[in-house]
């Protein structure tokens, strides 16, 4: 196994968060993670031995966008039974769970990938604009749109419960 | 001093300095909207990071045993399709020529009167379009060849970056200048010809250190006007063209729409 192996190896857990944090399923979490790995193993030779996970969080996120690109509109589908697998249940209420579930689920997806760069990889505003190639002020407006979007969902606006009846 | 709402949300990231942080609690304390709004970003915060902590074994059902052999069959895959993208060595088989030949004799006759019969149409397919416009070739270009994996381009910046500014310039008639992208992380990687309105146009290809590309194509057509910048969506690929004297551009690429716009200034700029 080469560094560049070992590096991808090292991340696997990380590029596997943020494809869940990013899906509305396991199994998409799982087809968005091999379509990075594929992107970043073609590219092998691109790569200059600077910060890998920087590099194949971008590759994640461009991914992220044409994937949704591709998909025609159907509307989100949460499945509570594949959210419990990919969380380790630290949120103990489900129905909580599942509203936030759905109120990210609603996010534009540029909104959301930075959302989940700076919450769950503690990304610089700085550095997410570096990776995505986009000024700084587009950063915080998109996460800004991301939060207030959240916020207003959470509060009770456009809720749509995927909870299954018991 | 006036807090703004991106300083909300440094200060709800943890990336205010100490002082500045200080300022913050302080205007915090005297405006209980903005107190109200820091707290439901504090725990969305709270709440995405409990979702989705990193997975551990042994509270899931995900195996993780199998990363190493993800890592090495997807390192395999890749290999492979390095291995299919070379280019096959040619062997020429004397034999097989000596056998052909009256077959090509038969078929250098007939193709001389196919010849003659395409002569007669070829005047009437004089200014035929291939396709109509502009945006439509750069989206169904990028399309057709920023996937392809052995021949995106005719000729690779990398193999001789002269020789492909020099051919695509003379194919357009234009003193060609490939725009530097590096800006905005884009290298040139290539070029070819494109049919467009009947005429030779140029696309270059760019590509980034991810792996994602776009494409530029510039066409001529002298009876053309000059437009402002004009944007079309089709099938998730964003196009940004516009026309200046007789020579039209066109950026397609899978990139949002912002920059796209700023990668379509950035060449505007330098041509």
């Amino acid at each position: 196994m080469d560094d560049f192996e070992k590096n991808l190896l090292q991340l696997l857990p990380n590029l596997r968060r943020y494809a869940l944090s990013l899906s509305a399923s396991v199994g998409d979490a799982e087809d968005l993670l091999h379509d990075c790995l594929e992107k970043a193993f073609a590219n092998k030779s691109k790569w200059r031995g600077g910060s890998i996970k920087s590099w194949a969080m971008t590759i994640m996120t461009n991914q992220f966008r044409n994937r949704l690109r591709k998909k025609t509109n159907s509307p989100p589908t949460v499945s509570i039974d594949e959210v419990s697998i990919a969380s380790n249940d630290a949120v103990s209420d489900p129905l909580e769970m599942d509203k936030i579930l759905t109120a990210i689920d609603q996010l534009p997806e540029d909104n959301r990938a930075v959302l989940m760069l700076v919450v769950l990889e503690n990304y610089s505003y700085l550095e997410i604009s570096k990776m995505l190639n986009i000024p700084m002020g587009t950063v915080m407006s998109r996460l800004s749109r991301a939060r207030n979007m959240i916020a207003e969902i959470l509060d009770g606006h456009n809720i749509v419960s995927f909870r299954r009846p018991s | 001093m006036a807090i703004t709402e991106n300083d909300l949300h440094s200060f709800v990231d943890g990336m205010l300095s100490d002082e500045r942080t200080v300022v913050v609690e302080q205007w915090l304390a005297e405006h209980p909207d903005d107190a109200a709004k820091v707290q439901k970003w504090f725990e969305q915060n709270e709440a995405l990071q409990h979702m989705f902590a990193m997975p551990e074994e042994d509270l899931t059902d995900i195996s993780y045993e199998n990363d190493e052999a993800l890592i090495m069959a997807m390192s395999k895959k890749a290999e492979q399709a390095e291995q299919d993208a070379k280019p096959k060595k040619q062997w020429f088989d004397w034999r097989m020529i000596a056998a052909a030949f009256p077959m090509l004799i038969i078929g250098g006759i007939t193709g001389s009167l196919g010849t003659l019969q395409y002569a007669e149409r070829q005047s009437d397919m004089d200014g035929f379009a291939y396709v109509q416009n502009l945006p439509e070739v750069s989206r169904a270009s990028f399309a057709i060849y920023s996937g392809e994996k052995k021949h995106p381009v005719e000729v690779r910046s990398v193999d001789d970056k002269e020789h492909l500014i020099a051919w695509l310039g003379k194919r357009i008639d234009k003193k060609l200048t490939p725009p530097d992208l590096t800006s905005k992380g884009f290298n040139l990687f290539g070029g070819r010809i494109l049919p467009l309105e009947g005429k030779p146009s140029a696309m270059l290809m760019y590509e980034d250190i991810t792996g994602e590309r776009l494409t530029l194509v510039i066409g001529q057509n002298k009876n053309n006007e000059d437009t402002s910048f004009s944007f079309a969506q089709k099938d998730g690929i964003q196009t940004f063209y516009w026309i200046d004297q007789e020579f039209g551009y066109a950026i397609s690429g899978k990139m949002s729409r912002v920059q796209m716009e700023a990668i379509a200034n950035v060449v505007y700029e330098q041509l």
